[in-house]
């Protein structure tokens, strides 16, 4: 993000030295010197983040053309509306029978065999239909933590009735993809480069989703040991 | 073994695309979870050691994805973090849930902690690629002449 606004900043002829630039999760903090005098900006971001890699890669991309002056700053910043307008490049179905596949392989590499496939990938899909609806409404936290409780209940239902003999791989292939991958790379990415803040506060991001599937995995297991 | 790493693969894939990853980045992405998975799983039969292996596996995939980075232009992220999630210790974190609930709780702190291990074998490994393929390419680019 930093390094995206450095290369902005030198597309637009400004020293680097000149442009500070500050980013947390919540907040961007940019300050400009100019012949001109200071200029200091700063936004805050609210609303649901939603992870959209293919946006992330445009907008680098973009940045990287503007640095090497291959488009001036009005076609910059129509390309810049065009991607904020962009629908997602993976429609609704697209991505629940991606949430379908990517449960069902997952629950075979944790230990499943031939049918558990459909039964973690069916797991799966609900969980992704569950948190696509609720994370409209509700804080995200709250939307894992329902998805991943929908996920773990069918998860240990379905093995407690057809006595699968791994329980687990099930439950497991259901809630991995609603890990915070991608916020526990960058916040130990963060981390490491020296963005102490960012990075605890990406980390305290996902660590609390981590601990929110914990928590739905540990209730759904609670409640079949105690029907068993 | 060969259904593990067609599992791999497939996996990846369908990971990749709740993450909206774009298009041309897809195939790259399943490479890096099949190499992620194989090189986990021949150093698995190798060391026996499960965090060792998911350092070597998570070092591996994480490199390859700094170079389909650089080649194709795009975020380092989004090869490395799709390409990891087999390594994931799933399994693990399931059983130390499962201690719990069962009032096990020496079981699932050593469970727990094994968890951690792993975790922060895998995120070193990402760290550690992005060091070691920076240092590759500024030399790299020192020693060829450049382009104009």
């Amino acid at each position: 993000m930093e390094r995206t606004i450095r290369h902005l900043a030198s597309g637009a002829g400004i020293e680097p030295q000149s442009v500070q630039s500050f980013v947390t999760p919540t907040g961007i903090f940019i300050s400009m010197t100019t012949p001109t005098g200071t200029t200091t900006k700063l936004q805050r971001i609210v609303g649901p983040a939603s992870l959209n890699l293919a946006k992330v890669s445009a907008i680098n991309d973009l940045s990287r053309r503007f640095e090497r002056n291959a488009c001036t700053l009005s076609e910059a910043l129509h390309e810049l509306d065009r991607i904020e307008q962009a629908p997602l490049l993976y429609g609704y179905w697209v991505r629940v029978i991606a949430a379908f596949l990517s449960s069902g392989s997952f629950t075979l590499f944790f230990g499943g065999t031939g049918w558990d496939f459909l039964f973690g990938g069916i797991a799966g899909l609900l969980a992704e239909i569950v948190l696509e609806w609720l994370i409209r409404y509700v804080p995200s936290l709250l939307a894992v933590l329902m998805a991943a409780l929908v996920a773990s209940f069918i998860g240990a239902g379905i093995s407690g009735f057809l006595h699968v003999p791994m329980q687990g791989s099930i439950i497991i292939g259901s809630v991995i993809p609603l890990l915070p991958g991608m916020a526990l790379t960058n916040s130990i990415r963060d981390l490491l480069a020296g963005d102490l803040l960012s990075g605890v506060a990406r980390g305290a991001e996902a660590f609390l989703v981590t601990g929110s599937i914990a928590v739905a995995v540990a209730l759904a297991l609670d409640l079949s040991i105690y029907f068993h | 073994m060969i259904t593990m790493t067609l599992l791999s693969i497939l996996a990846t894939i369908s990971f990749s695309i709740l993450y909206q990853v774009p298009k041309k980045a897809i195939i790259p992405i399943g490479v890096v979870g099949m190499v992620a998975w194989l090189s986990y799983s021949i150093s698995l039969q190798f060391s026996h050691n499960v965090v060792l292996a998911s350092f070597i596996g998570s070092l591996i995939a994480s490199l390859l994805s700094e170079a389909f980075a650089r080649f194709i232009h795009m975020p380092v992220v989004l090869f490395a973090v799709p390409g990891i999630v087999v390594l994931l210790p799933g399994l693990l974190a399931y059983s130390a849930m499962k201690a719990f609930v069962s009032h096990q709780y020496m079981t699932g702190i050593s469970m727990a902690t094994q968890t951690a291990l792993v975790a922060g074998a895998l995120a070193s490994g990402i760290a550690m690629s992005g060091i070691v393929a920076k240092a590759i390419w500024r030399k790299y680019r020192v020693s060829t002449p450049p382009v104009r």
